[in-house]
């Protein structure tokens, strides 16, 4: 390392740069923005969160094999579509059968997507940036002509239960995130299995050479990714009382972001959950601040961009 | 000592620092035009931090280094410039490119501003057939062995006329004939009146070639004598600052056959045909062969990593056909592969993780992981098989070669691996990390195991195995036993045409 960036390195190879990074933005939000030290306002962020939360976990597990997964809009938007098209010949669902849907046809519409993901990377050899294009355009294409294009309306009250109630004060999105977010970190930390995605994400052939089923490993991280973009499809659905094919465009990039701002390594095997968690909320915090700040959206895009470049170079800058 | 010619590079009262460690205590040493001067020392005896401030890429903290009586280079290019080229012990050619643009790279032949390929190729081919290497210089790089991809660079620096030549283990992944070529290359240079530094683990070749030696240990200098006053032993003594009595371990050849592994006729159409051997419970069984002889790739095979053609591999009288290495793993067989780093490792990761890899499954909890008696064996292991590491915890690439390998082997004991399949286990070690694996080897022979050492260092297969298994381009020549083996019987099954096949 030479003279000239060993300042900035040594600080950036810190564990907890991003987390320092991240309560100090809080503290200048609480400081200097109008309106955000407020009990209305932190709920917002966690729901305006709660949909890229879903997605980003499983985003997280691609990523640490040593994948990606940009199908994750596209698969959001289809489940959606399903979804709606399924609840809207049930009038009178009631709240459990309403959630019932919602699991089911995330389990199925996720499972297919990621399935065929998987099987086109794990054994057809397809580079997952490939693949996972296919996918988002396949499943995006499907989705438009399920709907002719047209958005599918008027769907039962009960079907707004995960993306509009609350239970006590805290809204159902954000208690499904807390627990995917909690079901994911256990995975990925106390299980074998999650031990498995780092191996192959750090050296699939020393992985393969050890005794681990690359194959299984590779293609279950798409499944997964796969079922919880289906999830975060329907609660976006459930949210906005409709299914519709443009649903969930860019979403995948909203991830990516997420994953690669908190420090998990684009080339896989290192980072992990709280990484990504520290990510959502970073960008959670900055477009809520740019908001009530009375920035345009069109400027928050701009930051968004800038964002993941930053999260890039401090990624490059730990190496 | 008379006075010599000009010093070319001359090293006076060098000292290096990193944070925490001294590197280099008081270095002085000089380079002269025509000489092989070797460098020789344990891993982490600062051989290449010499290296890396000779070319430039380290600046030392004190003392001063001189070019033909000039001060030093400051950075690589600089360096190059002034005809100082290395050649690393890591191969740093870039496998998409073909042989000829490899060569020439960065210093590419033009015409009115296009590429002049002709008369590359054509120069890139004069090289080669001086050093009397079969490359063709068209052929991508990613085609060519590691051996060939080794002559590949030593083309390139030949090509710069340089000054100065600077080899760090040239020889670690040739074969013996390739050693030879190297060898013949390493004359022409030295007749030409060009300076080499030589850095090896293997005494015989410094016997072979060197002119000047230089020990080193723990970054000092210990001594600088010509290598025609030492001998092997002598050298082992400069080098770990103590008498090294018995050096390879071979154990007593087991009395009973007992049968734990057999292979069949097995073929696999581009690397091995034929190949017949069975493994005893607690034997070596070396084998011998010269890089490309197709013994890596049997390994593979036999391990499941790679298919096969034809041909059945048979571990306790079960087949093994269509198993997968994770099946096999089960079985009882671990393979510690040539490519520690890029095969054998997860180099982020730590000691602990990299340990427990092969047996985590068998000892979770419903898959989730028992993380007690995780750091419990790993500690046991560091322990156990000596392994220097600040912790369980540590980052295993920040770990010196011998040091990595026995995690390598602490994975497979871990998992009770009952047949180890070694291949080049103790390359790019020092000597006394070497002497401990092969004390690891036999004691776990002695203890019940079955090892298939693959080997390039004669010395070693000679050295550890009960029997020897000769390869030659894909063919088994020959089984020698303990009694029957020497570095010439070896070499006679793996070089030369030798059509009648020995079956003990």
């Amino acid at each position: 390392m030479n003279k000239k960036n060993g300042g900035i390195s040594k600080v950036l190879k810190g564990e907890n740069t991003m987390l320092l990074f991240a309560v100090a933005l809080f503290a200048v939000c609480l400081l200097f923005v109008p309106r955000f030290a407020t009990g209305g306002n932190i709920k917002n962020i966690l729901i305006q969160i709660s949909i890229n939360a879903l997605i980003a976990c499983g985003m997280t597990f691609t990523i640490l094999s040593d994948g990606i997964d940009l199908s994750v809009g596209s698969v959001a938007a289809i489940a959606g579509v399903a979804g709606a098209s399924l609840i809207k010949t049930m009038p009178n669902a009631s709240v459990p059968m309403s959630i019932l849907i919602i699991l089911l046809t995330s389990l199925v519409i996720g499972t297919v997507c990621g399935a065929l993901n998987g099987f086109c990377i794990a054994k057809l050899n397809v580079p997952p940036f490939i693949a996972t294009m296919a996918m988002m355009n396949v499943a995006r294409g499907l989705a438009y002509v399920f709907t002719d294009a047209k958005p599918v309306f008027g769907l039962p009250e009960s079907f707004g239960f995960i993306g509009l109630r609350e239970l006590g004060i805290i809204p159902v999105s954000v208690i499904l995130m807390g627990f995917i977010i909690f079901l994911s970190y256990i995975i990925l930390t106390k299980t074998c299995y999650g031990r498995y995605i780092y191996a192959v994400g750090s050296n699939k052939e020393v992985a393969k050479l050890t005794g681990i089923n690359v194959d299984q490993v590779r293609f279950s991280v798409y499944v997964i990714s796969g079922i919880l973009s289906a999830l975060a499809g329907l609660v976006l659905a459930s949210k906005l009382q409709n299914g519709q094919a443009t649903a969930a465009v860019g979403y995948e990039l909203n991830a990516i972001a997420a994953v690669a701002m908190g420090g998990t390594s684009m080339s896989g095997g290192r980072g992990g959950i709280p990484q990504t968690v520290i990510g959502l909320i970073v960008i959670g915090i900055i477009n809520n601040a740019l908001s009530l700040l009375g920035v345009s959206a069109y400027w928050q895009t701009v930051a968004m961009g800038v964002i993941i470049l930053i999260a890039v170079v401090i990624d490059q800058a730990r190496k | 000592m008379e006075e010599r010619k000009e010093t070319l590079v001359e090293l006076k009262h060098i000292h290096k620092e990193f944070p925490g460690v001294k590197v280099l205590e008081d270095i002085s040493v000089a380079f002269y035009p025509g000489e092989v001067h070797v460098l020789l020392g344990e891993n982490g005896a600062g051989k290449s931090t010499i290296i890396k401030i000779i070319s430039g890429i380290y600046q030392p903290d004190k003392g001063e280094v001189l070019i033909e009586g000039q001060p030093g280079a400051k950075n690589i290019r600089e360096a190059q410039q002034r005809g100082i080229s290395v050649i690393h012990q890591e191969l740093s050619v870039i496998e998409d490119l073909k042989v000829y643009e490899n060569v020439f790279l960065g210093r590419e032949e033009k015409k009115s501003g296009f590429l002049n390929k002709e008369k590359m190729i054509a120069e890139c081919k004069r090289i080669l057939d001086e050093m009397d290497v079969a490359i063709d210089p068209r052929s991508p790089v990613y085609k060519l062995s590691n051996g060939e991809k080794q002559m590949v660079e030593i083309a390139r620096a030949v090509s710069q006329n340089s000054k100065l030549v600077i080899m760090d283990e040239p020889t670690s992944s040739l074969s013996d004939h390739e050693v030879q070529s190297l060898f013949r290359v390493i004359r022409q240079l030295k007749k030409d009146n060009v300076a080499v530094i030589y850095i090896s683990h293997r005494l015989k070749e410094i016997l072979e070639m060197g002119d000047m030696l230089t020990v080193l240990r723990d970054g000092m200098k210990i001594a600088t004598v010509p290598v025609s006053t030492v001998t092997e032993q002598k050298m082992v003594e400069m080098m770990v600052g103590r008498e090294i009595s018995q050096f390879y371990y071979k154990a007593k050849a087991p009395e009973n056959k007992e049968l734990v592994l057999e292979v069949k006729n097995l073929c696999s159409k581009n690397h091995f045909k034929n190949v017949s051997f069975q493994l005893y419970k607690g034997e070596v069984l070396g084998v011998a062969g010269l890089i490309g002889a197709g013994r890596t790739e049997l390994m593979r095979a036999i391990f499941g990593a790679d298919s096969y053609d034809s041909g059945e591999v048979f571990l306790y009288g079960e087949s093994l056909k269509g198993l997968q290495p994770k099946e096999i793993i089960k079985k009882g067989m671990g393979l510690i592969p040539e490519d520690r780093r890029g095969q054998g490792l997860l180099l982020e990761k730590t000691v602990r993780e990299n340990t427990s890899l092969a047996s985590l499954k068998e000892n979770s909890h419903s898959g989730f992981i028992d993380f007690s008696w995780e750091k419990r064996e790993a500690i046991s292991y560091i322990d156990k098989l000596r392994i220097k590491t600040p912790s369980d915890s540590a980052i295993i690439k920040n770990l010196s070669g011998g040091n990595q390998q026995k995690v390598v082997i602490a994975k497979w004991l871990l998992a009770k691996s009952k047949i180890l399949i070694m291949d080049e286990p103790t390359r790019g070690i020092d000597v006394n990390a070497k002497a401990e694996i092969y004390e690891l080897m036999k004691n776990f022979v002695e203890e019940g195991g079955s090892i298939i050492l693959v080997s390039s260092e004669l010395p070693e297969v000679l050295g550890c195995s009960n029997r020897i298994m000769v390869m030659r381009e894909g063919y088994v020549t020959g089984f020698l036993d303990s009694a029957e083996a020497t570095e010439e019987n070896v070499m006679l099954f793996a070089s030369k045409g030798n059509e009648e096949v020995v079956y003990e």
